[in-house]
């Protein structure tokens, strides 16, 4: 008989095609995890392709010393005598003295906002003469001002009231002068007016001493944005069923968070806003499940014992021995635990420097649907179920939520980088099981948003 | 099916048709799972290694060219290597058994084996504990060479023929016994 008999013949006995394989329900199984790892792939693209952008617009964005508009501009005065001349009629003109009093009409260049005031600093005492309400007319025919196309022969007020009238045009006449505006007297008969670069948030958007106005400032309070945080998750288990929650423990590890959704976000003052949104969050654990299988193998010719005879020879002892074996193989799973959310938020936006805003902001997240998927053990025992039918509620869950960002301020639109944490406050499980369950995480994400009005 | 068709339906995979993919997979799932089940010690595992096989295959279904060879080899080939590389990685989670080192020698193998059933082959093949299975499969199914058995499974050639004459022999005695049975009325 050929050696390979054996081999043979398993191969001829042994299908080359499993007939009896289902391949409708595979097929199905198959495309829902291709389009699980689509989706996946996309989430991470997005990320990927966020951060990098973010970044590169950090690392490149231009200083705020070479932004057009906003360097020094020297502004040559006529005269230098020490008097001060004072006006009670109505005026566009700029140049006011901080010691005129405060019922005095206001000027243009008193900001409403109160922020990116620009400073202007005289050494030298000058004679400061306040000109006929500047038209709009005579605004378009101003010349620019510039360190080497001034005019000497030029009024100096004049022409700091055009340029004055273009970074602030919703001046009104109720407000008081920011204490940061001043004028004293020139030493080198110029004036030196310069601008601290600006906390420029979207909602205070301001125009800079020189620079044509682009733009209405944006002076919207709904923002709506899109937010996605990845980050590590917690299970804490508790109750009166230890062997229960013992066996859950050894099987079950939470993993991670991914949190997605939408924000809608109202400022009820300059630097505060409350927020709402829709969150689509998913939960996940990874389940150890392991295999243990026992077989017994009869061996019956097994080496039993030995025998030493008396001239020193040995002899084995052969003989039927069952061998015991036990098979045991791990296999993981994931449990994945996804909620609607809906958070209700109160926050504060605080500048950080330059056009960079730093926001917190912390409240409740209430769940409002859930769906669960993968198998849990049972509470009667060793039998494992659907944890779509398992101990938990559907909807009903509360979270507070801490979110930290830093955000970069575009004109209508803010986009940045955060850090975000949730507290479980309420039992995930359901109110009839005797164990309580409630989820923790810490995350980091990305926030954009855009102003709606 | 005939292999232009095939060709024509590997095109569609190439180009992302979605009605390729399910064409391809219905046409060929069958043979991947009769390999599936062989490596795997229950349906459901085999079930799982399947679908590793085909996420592979329609990622790496742009590699395969028709000039070097046909379809099912290259399929067969790449399903194996994905199984492997599946044992591999959860190899450390599993406890090996070593089959005894003595079994009776002679031929267990009675010449009935017209009553040899390929579900009895297959239960013998997925009693077989770790590492004997997979060198088993490589050398009987596969036709793999030890040298390569062995370069696979990261051990040696002389263990690689230890373990397939272990394991055959073991499975000659199950199969002996499976056969009596079944002559017996047992089964």
């Amino acid at each position: 008989m050929n050696k390979d008999w054996f081999d043979q013949t398993l191969r001829d006995k042994y299908p080359a095609e499993a007939s009896d394989f289902d391949t409708d329900a595979a097929w199905a199984a198959l495309q829902a995890r291709r389009g699980r790892k689509r989706r996946r792939a996309a989430f991470w693209w997005f990320a990927g392709a966020s951060i990098a952008t973010l970044g590169a617009a950090v690392l490149f964005w231009p200083k705020a010393e070479q932004q057009p508009g906003i360097q020094k501009t020297t502004v040559p005065v006529a005269t230098a005598a020490p008097v001060v001349e004072k006006t009670t009629a109505p005026s566009t003109a700029a140049v006011v003295n901080p010691s005129v009093p405060s019922n005095t009409p206001k000027t243009a260049l008193e900001n409403k906002s109160g922020r990116s005031e620009p400073k202007m600093v005289a050494t030298q005492q000058a004679t400061v003469k306040t000109q006929p309400p500047v038209t709009n007319t005579s605004l378009l025919n101003a010349p620019v001002l510039d360190d080497n196309t001034q005019s000497s022969q030029e009024p100096a007020v004049g022409s700091i009231a055009e340029k004055a009238s273009h970074f602030a045009p919703t001046t009104t006449p109720s407000e008081s002068l920011p204490s940061s505006f001043a004028i004293q007297p020139l030493e080198n008969k110029a004036f030196v007016v310069t601008s601290e670069v600006s906390s420029e948030h979207p909602l205070f958007a301001t125009y800079w001493l020189g620079e044509k106005k682009k733009n209405k400032p944006n002076t919207a309070r709904w923002w709506l944005g899109a937010s996605a945080h990845y980050g590590l998750a917690s299970v804490y288990r508790d109750g009166d069923t230890g062997a229960y929650i013992e066996n859950r423990k050894s099987e079950e590890t939470a993993l991670d968070m991914i949190q997605a959704g939408l924000d809608l976000r109202y400022y009820i003052k300059p630097n505060f806003f409350l927020q709402t949104g829709l969150y689509f969050t998913q939960w996940t654990d990874v389940r150890e499940r392991i295999f243990q299988e026992n077989y017994t193998v009869r061996d019956s010719n097994y080496l039993i014992g030995t025998l030493i005879k008396a001239d020193g020879s040995v002899q084995n002892i052969y003989g039927p021995v069952d061998i015991a074996h036990i098979y045991t193989s791990t296999a993981e799973t994931y449990n994945r635990y996804r909620h609607i959310e809906v958070p209700l938020l109160a926050g504060v936006s605080i500048p950080s420097g330059g056009k960079w805003r730093f926001e917190c902001a912390a409240g409740p997240v209430f769940g409002v649907f859930s769906s669960h998927s993968g198998t849990v053990l049972g509470l009667n025992g060793n039998a494992h179920i659907p944890l779509q039918d398992g101990p938990y509620r559907n909807a009903g869950t509360v979270s507070g939520m801490m979110r930290l960002e830093w955000v970069y301020a575009g004109n209508g639109w803010s986009a940045g980088i955060g850090v975000m944490g949730r507290i479980g406050l309420t039992d995930w499980a359901a109110s009839d099981q005797a164990f309580t369950e409630k989820r923790h995480a810490v995350g980091t994400g990305l926030v954009f948003r855009k102003a709606l009005r | 099916m005939h292999e232009v068709h095939l060709l024509h339906i590997i095109e569609g995979c190439r180009q992302g048709k979605a009605r390729a993919d399910e064409a391809r997979f219905r046409r060929v799932a069958p043979r991947v799972a009769a390999i599936a089940r062989r490596y795997a010690t229950d349906e459901p595992q085999a079930h799982d290694y399947v679908q590793e096989c085909f996420v592979t295959v329609f990622e790496k279904i742009n590699r395969y060219d028709p000039q070097r060879g046909q379809f099912e080899p290259w399929l067969h080939r790449l399903c194996v290597n994905v199984i492997l590389q599946i044992l591999r990685k959860n190899k450390s989670a599993q406890t090996t058994v070593e089959l005894p080192l003595e079994l009776p020698d002679g031929d267990f193998w009675e010449p009935e084996t017209e009553t040899l059933d390929p579900e009895q082959i297959l239960e013998a093949i997925r009693l077989l504990p770790n590492g004997y299975r997979e060198v088993f499969n490589l050398s009987v199914f596969e036709e793999w060479p030890h040298r390569d058995i062995a370069a696979a499974l990261g051990i040696s050639e002389s263990s690689s023929r230890s373990q397939l004459a272990r394991a055959k022999n073991w499975l000659k005695q199950k199969l002996t016994q499976a056969t009596r049975h079944y002559e017996q009325g047992l089964v």
